[in-house]
């Protein structure tokens, strides 16, 4: 049906205004069509395939809101990461309640929308034209269906390697300064993990998705971002219901705010130089805080999920007690998941299953190598598109060979042990000693591989380790 | 294993989690009373973004940006506004990379800096217009420093050296002394002490100071260390600076092993930095003792004025040895020191700050330099000099420096 301001008109007996005692209709109510049934049906189509979890609800919603706002308070007195992620966590604010209102298949554009003017906003109109444009050329040529998967992705990498050289040669300059690492952040792994999708996926995917893969939100504060997959984002888009899902993520917020303010304790009253190590106490101290600088990594991971689940996003968590682990594999399964799931996915299950008729061991050994090479070589990569050096040293091919040899006979040792049968009355003393045996032990060994990592050179790291055993 | 898993269920709890927020938020707020040492340390810690360290590690490079092209980014991640400008970068000087001194304040400079008048008069000072004759019945104090001193980010009036000649005049006027005060400002920022020696020499004597004060912080070492690797970058000749020949001489500078950039300029300092890590403090040292034996020489009177900055790097516990080192050097040469270093003590450094990337002091911060100096010269000044601000029915250095401190207000 549709009802008009004549027939409200009509029903108006209240309203004896002398043009309606006339007759007439008054002039500001004529030819208004409000035509709810066709809205409503413009918003039924438009939200069709909500499903049970995207639930509206105002009172959840105004909880979360309330909440993330104190949070937002408590970034704005403590300048927690500075402007670009309160310019965030106000974005957020802003679009939260329009994202909640909205038809369902709305709610990826909005939220890519909103994106994009952080993006704007943080990094200025210029730079987040160039950024975008680029991306989405480079995404265009990932899509396209006239050429091959492997001729595109030949012509992806020849493109991030020319580009790599051209930044090297301080050749477009003309760029905004921002642009490399932007587009950097945003294209240097999810375009990896993206053309990975396309290669396995049956069905084309769609623009909406990959622009809501691509213009991730906090992405725009932290540019060193965990390596968010594809298919995980897109399967936890509502996978749970939306209020335990918000609340998840306000935890991992609030969990990464206090990981970021330890990090500044840590930074500021703890740390000490390595040429301030002088004997044991001095040494154990450096070890231990310039290992637990790594809070800020940990930190910024925890905001940015945190971020993603207050849109819908059920994600995985993004460290898991790292500094329990007991073993160098329960090391790598604990910290940086993300990139654990990237390697075990890109690297890791591919050379594995192409030697999966060879002996487990020599499958297990080689793809273990493999994901280690990986790891240090995308790390420089990483570095490079971020910072603009490669930063490889002796040092940091030490470290990751280290605990690529660490894990490797770690994997060989689990492989090879038989599995422990579980007790229902909990683990035994002997295993409770064991245990803490190994959270201490592999603190002492990350500690001084952390530090192997953070010298200069081979022989600075010798120095200080001297300075620090040997006294005087 | 069992006592985390509880505290955790506690934590996760939301309530728990919203007290907790709550709580660290009024922490963050709290004004907290100035016998809390260790906890007032701890809270601005936690409050302070400052990155000074050298990087440590993958990850702190990483996340603090902190090579080629990262300024514009840093700008716009941390937060500074893109009208913000650096000093080499604002107009307001003129490079001399033949002269020891390599720059120096353009005259008569009058611009809006950050909201705030900079101005600089004739004589190519931060001040107010002065004759290059020295009048009857002025005495004239000259200030040599960097830019806290030149006053970097407040107006020309609010400088706490402007503060200080205001309330000098105001207190002479008041006790009928005759005399008038001139504080000329010979500061310019990033002058290290060999420059602000070298100012002294051409600039500073010509004009016939009676008193002459020596303004130092924390941040000297390095401003020397910057001197140094400029003059040898641009090859600016130094031969008359025995104590700059000297050191150069003694550490393993080796100019063959450093990489330049197109424009020539040198590509790894840090090389550099660790030659002349040992002799750093030297350095301020030699040039205290000179420009002492010179202002006996000239019949001046010298004053070494410690400094704060407004970060937590001059925190009580930071600043400690640096600040001793100071006065060691100054009690050597036998220059009174009037250490200024405690006038931010009382309050959050944070809010003294120009901004969180920046830590000159703002107005309120000059205005505490001033309080604290007055109350210096109230105390230990030159009784030939400031003896009026020493009578006792007069000189109870609060109201008085309150008093005044109202007054000069913006």
């Amino acid at each position: 049906m549709v009802e008009t301001t004549q027939n409200s008109q009509i029903k108006d007996t209240a309203d004896r205004s002398v043009g309606s005692r006339s007759g007439r209709i008054l002039p500001h109510r004529q030819f208004i069509p409000v035509d709810r049934a066709a809205a409503r049906s413009w918003y039924a189509k438009l939200d069709e395939g909500r499903p049970a979890n995207a639930r509206i609800d105002a009172r959840s919603l105004l909880s979360s809101w309330t909440y993330l706002a104190i949070l937002g308070g408590l970034i704005h007195v403590y300048k927690i990461e500075g402007r670009a992620f309160e310019i965030m966590m106000w974005t957020v604010l802003a679009t939260l309640p329009i994202y909640e209102f909205v038809p369902f298949r709305l709610k990826k554009p909005v939220l890519a929308g909103s994106a994009l003017i952080a993006m704007g906003l943080i990094y200025g109109a210029a730079a987040a034209i160039t950024v975008v444009s680029f991306a989405t050329a480079m995404v265009c040529l990932a899509r396209t269906s006239k050429l091959s998967w492997h001729t595109r992705a030949g012509l992806i990498t020849a493109i991030a390697l020319g580009l790599a050289v051209a930044r090297s040669a301080e050749a477009f300059a003309f760029l905004p300064p921002a642009f490399w690492a932007v587009a950097g952040t945003m294209l240097m792994f999810r375009l990896a993990l993206y053309m990975y999708e396309l290669k396995h996926a049956k069905k084309q995917e769609t623009w909406t998705d990959t622009a809501s893969y691509f213009l991730i939100l906090p992405n725009w504060c932290f540019l060193h971002f965990p390596v968010v997959d594809y298919r995980t984002l897109q399967r936890g888009f509502y996978s749970k219901e939306i209020t335990e899902t918000r609340r998840r993520g306000l935890n991992m917020i609030f969990t990464g705010v206090t990981h970021l303010l330890g990090y500044r304790l840590v930074y500021h009253e703890l740390l000490i130089t390595p040429a301030e190590v002088v004997g044991t106490a001095t040494l154990v101290s450096y070890l231990a805080c310039n290992y637990l600088l790594y809070l800020r990594v940990s930190g910024q991971f925890h905001i940015a999920c945190g971020v993603l689940h207050m849109f819908g996003n059920h994600m995985p968590e993004t460290h898991h007690h790292y500094l329990l682990a007991n073993s160098f594999t329960d090391y790598w399964r604990r910290i940086n998941i993300y990139w654990k799931d990237f390697m075990v996915k890109t690297v890791f299950n591919p050379v594995f299953f192409r030697m999966r008729k060879r002996p487990q061991p020599v499958a297990l050994g080689v793809a273990t190598c493999a994901v280690f090479v990986a790891t240090w070589a995308l790390h420089a990569w990483q570095s490079f598109w971020l910072r603009g050096t490669w930063g490889l040293s002796v040092t940091d091919g030490l470290f990751w060979g280290i605990l690529g040899v660490a894990v490797l006979a770690n994997v060989q040792w689990d492989a090879r042990r038989k599995p422990a049968l579980r007790s229902t009355a909990g683990p035994t003393f002997t295993e409770q000693v064991r245990r803490i045996a190994g959270i201490c032990g592999m603190l002492v060994s990350i500690t001084l591989l952390w530090s192997l990592w953070s010298a200069p050179t081979l022989g600075d790291w010798l120095a200080m380790m001297g300075r620090g055993l040997i006294p005087g | 294993m069992k006592i985390l898993r509880t505290i955790q269920a506690r934590l996760a709890s939301p309530w728990s989690r919203v007290t907790a927020t709550i709580a660290i938020l009024a922490f963050g707020l709290i004004d907290l009373p100035i016998s809390w040492g260790t906890v007032r340390v701890l809270k601005h810690a936690m409050k302070s973004p400052e990155i000074g360290r050298e990087s440590a590690g993958y990850y702190e490079g990483l996340l603090g940006v902190s090579d080629s092209e990262a300024d514009a980014l840093k700008k716009s991640l941390v937060g500074e506004p893109t009208d913000w400008v650096h000093f080499t970068d604002s107009g307001v000087s003129q490079m001399q990379t033949d002269d020891i001194l390599l720059f120096r304040l353009s005259p008569d400079v009058s611009r809006s800096l950050f909201g705030k008048s900079f101005t600089t008069n004739s004589l190519r000072m931060r001040d107010r217009p002065v004759s290059a004759e020295k009048p009857a019945e002025v005495v004239r104090i000259a200030l040599l420093g960097a830019s806290m001193d030149m006053g970097w980010g407040v107006a020309t009036d609010e400088t706490y050296e402007n503060r200080l000649e205001d309330w000098l005049n105001e207190q002479a006027k008041q006790h009928g002394d005759p005399r008038r005060f001139e504080i000329l400002n010979f500061a310019v920022a990033a002058y290290s002490p060999t420059q602000r020696l070298e100012s002294y020499r051409r600039f500073a004597r010509k004009l016939k100071p009676d008193m002459v004060f020596y303004a130092t912080t924390m941040l000297d070492a390095r401003l020397s260390e910057i001197h140094l690797c400029d003059l040898l970058s641009y090859k600016t000749d130094f031969s008359r600076f025995e104590h700059l020949t000297r050191i150069v001489a003694q550490s393993d500078y080796d100019p063959a092993s450093l990489r330049r950039d197109p424009r020539g300029k040198w590509v790894d300092k840090n090389k550099f930095k660790s030659w002349l890590e040992p002799y750093r403090d030297g350095i301020n040292h030699e040039v205290l003792g000179e420009l002492a034996r010179e202002t006996r020489a000239d019949g001046v009177e010298l004053f070494c004025l410690i400094i704060p900055r407004a970060g937590r790097n001059d925190l009580p516990h930071l600043r400690a040895e640096g600040v001793e080192i100071q006065k060691t050097s100054a009690r050597a040469h036998h220059v009174p020191v009037w250490d200024l270093t405690d006038a931010f003590d009382t309050e959050d450094p944070t809010k003294l700050a120009l901004a969180t990337w920046d830590d000159h002091p703002n107005t309120r911060g000059h205005e505490l330099i001033f309080r604290r100096l007055a109350e210096s010269i109230t105390a230990h000044g030159p009784e030939n000099h400031f003896g009026f601000v020493r009578r006792p029915d007069k000189g109870k250095n609060g109201p008085a420096v309150s008093a005044t401190h109202e007054r000069t207000s913006p």
